[in-house]
């Protein structure tokens, strides 16, 4: 094998896929890289933890065809390290791979490529292209709800439903519930309803913000695949029933307050630095024309804040976690919100007065 | 699993964390009798109610055990064996159970005295005869004498507290550490740790090592039962709430492996505790087929209830902690 590139080139496929590389590995080969170098000059580089794969291809640079495995931390470290424009030339020896740079010489070990665990393509599956905003949107909006570790693996993913003139995105942690439908859904023939795990979901939302136009996505029963462009993404889905979230949902509400976005958003922050740190509790009062938002910790400090709202009802009190309130209201952006509520032990609904596509539902604290 | 024996059925050699197959082949005319955890925390209320009345100084070890400082009771009998007589009696009377009771001068000497009479009985050590008795019992009676610490022990030669008294504090010190000089005042009946009422829980665990070394896989009874236990020490922190779940286990070689985990919210009960105990296992990274000696389930990160605001949960209908048996 034997490869002629860049630093550049080489350097950002293989950033956009170091991300999957899990620093303390099970089996010493998923901490490589896979480089696969073919006859017509294309080179493949590959990552997994054996749920999520990426790829990225290089158009040229291949002079000999072959393929190894390398250290993928050793190698970042390396090609980072080196000066902009260097030309970089790799070849394979005698199980070792020699990495040359102007007058650096690098020789790394490297593990048989046959032993590389990899997916392989998925044959068949619901396949459509969307452009690359519509995806972007949905987890930009929606992923900070998924659960970070939970044994309801279900909630540690990203629920995605698609189906004619449907595209929505549901995650939640068992606490609060993000949703987002996208405005312009692609064209889909069939329907399926998946779950990506947050890994996935959180190296996707990385290779978005630079991917091309237009990316094309295939789910099977088993595996969901992410192609944007020279970047793809492979994951296996979890395996196991998303809750039924149109049931939390709020549908029917009985207190509609209607708050400035950005001043509520900063109330809230200030209140929540006398927040009780472990369970960051807010607590709200309605009142007419007005929201009230006051914080206590063990040691008996306290603050408050008074927010104009648009209210008439009766006033009544409820609490929640400032972050769970942030993050909601951080992933809108319109100037005003509607906070819905029914009861001071129910779900609260925060949405846009405009539009029902972004749906954010958190559970109170009890008081 | 068998989570414990009737001392009828211990004596063909069933003991508790024996597997109940293993339980029916010694015993075959036992009989099996599902735990019933709610009914033993009522009784076991009950108990202390009873232990009220003479004393507020009560320190509950389990379920069915505490330590009693009778110092200066709320009812004055003459000594304190007469009130242990009078709670034992007051248990028998009301609640048609037997009871055993230890006196001495100290919590340790106590639980051994206690031991020494069971099922029904009372046992006093006075203070004269402390080392008359203690010199030749058996080092494992000391309380954290365990299984290593006991082969440890025979390899000096030491089997009886007897025989560790004749190493000096110094000795002990320089082999054990701070253990060490711990062991020499037990050795000698010395123990100053006062019976604490309210005593601030760092950690609860129940751990069990296996007759057999199994895989991770072959763990989950162990955990569940191991599970319920750990939730009911945990139940009696009145007023404290756990948030860690921690996993423990020990591999055939010896290492020790500990996984936890702090959710959002801790376990509501003991059911919950059991599954993030169990799910805590795919965070051990070691071959299947690995075996283990030993595993414990261990709640820790308590924090008073007064803390701790209630979150709701979007999906299981929500219940008051406090109540929640699982």
């Amino acid at each position: 094998m034997e490869i002629q590139l860049l630093r550049e080139e080489l350097l950002r496929p293989l950033q956009g896929v170091a991300g999957v590389v899990e620093r303390r590995q099970t089996l010493p080969i998923l901490g490589n890289v896979r480089i696969e170098a073919e006859n017509s000059g294309a080179i493949r580089l590959t990552t997994t933890d054996m749920e999520v794969e990426m790829t990225a291809d290089i158009g040229d640079g291949a002079r000999e065809a072959g393929t190894t495995t390398v250290s993928a931390r050793k190698l970042l470290d390396i090609c980072r390290a080196l000066p902009d424009g260097s030309e970089i030339h790799v070849s394979e020896q005698q199980g070792r791979l020699q990495l040359r740079a102007g007058s650096s010489l690098f020789t790394l070990g490297t593990l048989d490529a046959q032993e590389f665990p990899q997916v392989g393509s998925i044959e068949d599956g619901l396949r459509f292209s969307l452009r690359r905003e519509v995806l972007e949107e949905l987890l930009k909006r929606t992923s900070f709800a998924m659960a970070q570790q939970d044994v309801r693996h279900y909630l540690t993913g990203l629920l995605l439903e698609v189906g004619p003139e449907k595209l929505r995105a549901v995650c939640t942690d068992g606490h609060r519930l993000a949703l987002c439908d996208a405005a312009q859904p692609p064209e889909v023939d069939g329907e399926r309803s998946v779950i990506v795990p947050r890994k996935a979901v959180l190296e996707l939302e990385r290779l978005l913000s630079q991917a091309e136009e237009t990316v094309e996505v295939t789910l099977s029963a088993r595996y969901a695949r992410f192609a944007l462009g020279t970047l793809g993404i492979t994951t296996k889905l979890i395996d196991a029933q998303f809750p039924d979230y149109n049931r939390v949902v709020p549908s029917d509400t009985r207190f509609n307050i209607l708050v400035d976005r950005g001043p509520l958003r900063e109330a809230v922050t200030r209140v929540a630095i006398l927040a009780n740190e472990k369970f960051r509790g807010v607590r709200l009062e309605a009142g007419t024309n007005m929201l009230k938002l006051t914080t206590h910790n063990p040691e008996s400090e306290e603050a408050e804040e008074t927010v104009s709202a648009r209210y008439a009802g009766e006033s009544f009190v409820t609490a929640f976690n400032a972050t769970y309130l942030q993050e909601a209201l951080g992933a809108l952006d319109a100037e005003t919100v509607n906070f819905c509520f029914t009861a001071s032990d129910s779900s609260t609904l925060i949405q846009q007065p405009d539009t029902e596509r972004l749906r954010y539902v958190v559970m109170p604290i009890r008081l | 699993m068998v989570c414990a024996a009737s001392y009828e059925a211990r004596r063909f050699g069933v003991h508790s964390a024996m597997p109940a197959r293993r339980a029916e082949r010694l015993c075959p005319r036992a009989i099996f009798v599902p735990p019933d955890f709610s009914r033993y925390k009522a009784v076991s209320r009950r108990v202390r109610e009873i232990f009220a009345r003479y004393t507020d100084l009560v320190e509950p070890l389990s379920l069915d055990e505490a330590y009693l400082d009778v110092t200066e009771p709320k009812i004055a009998l003459p000594s304190a064996t007469a009130i242990a007589r009078a709670i034992c009696r007051a248990i028998r009377a009301e609640l048609h159970l037997t009871a055993s009771a230890g006196v001495a001068s100290n919590k340790y000497l106590a639980k051994i005295a206690s031991d020494w009479r069971k099922p029904d009985g009372l046992f006093v050590i006075r203070p004269s005869q402390v080392e008359r008795f203690l010199a030749p019992l058996p080092v494992g009676k000391l309380p954290g004498v365990g299984k290593v610490m006991k082969r440890t022990l025979a390899d000096l030669d030491i089997v009886t507290v007897g025989d560790l008294r004749a190493l000096s504090a110094r000795e002990l010190e320089s082999r054990f550490g701070r253990w060490g000089i711990r062991l020499h005042e037990l050795a000698r009946g010395t123990d100053n740790s006062p019976v604490e009422p309210n005593r601030p829980t760092v950690q609860v665990s129940a751990e069990d090592t296996f007759e057999r070394d199994l895989r991770l896989d072959q763990l989950e009874p162990h955990i569940r039962r191991l599970a319920q236990k750990t939730w009911s020490a945990a139940e009696r922190r009145k007023g404290r709430v756990a948030r860690t779940v921690v996993l423990k286990l020990k591999t055939s070689d010896f290492h020790v492996l500990t996984r936890s985990l702090t959710p959002s919210v801790g376990p509501a009960s003991a059911r919950e505790l059991a599954d993030i105990a169990c799910a805590l296992r795919e965070r051990v990274e070691r071959p299947p087929e690995s075996r283990y000696r030993l595993v414990g389930v261990g709640l820790s990160g308590f924090i008073d209830r007064a803390d701790f605001a209630a979150q709701q949960s979007l999906f299981e209908p929500s219940r008051p902690r406090s109540e929640s048996v699982g």
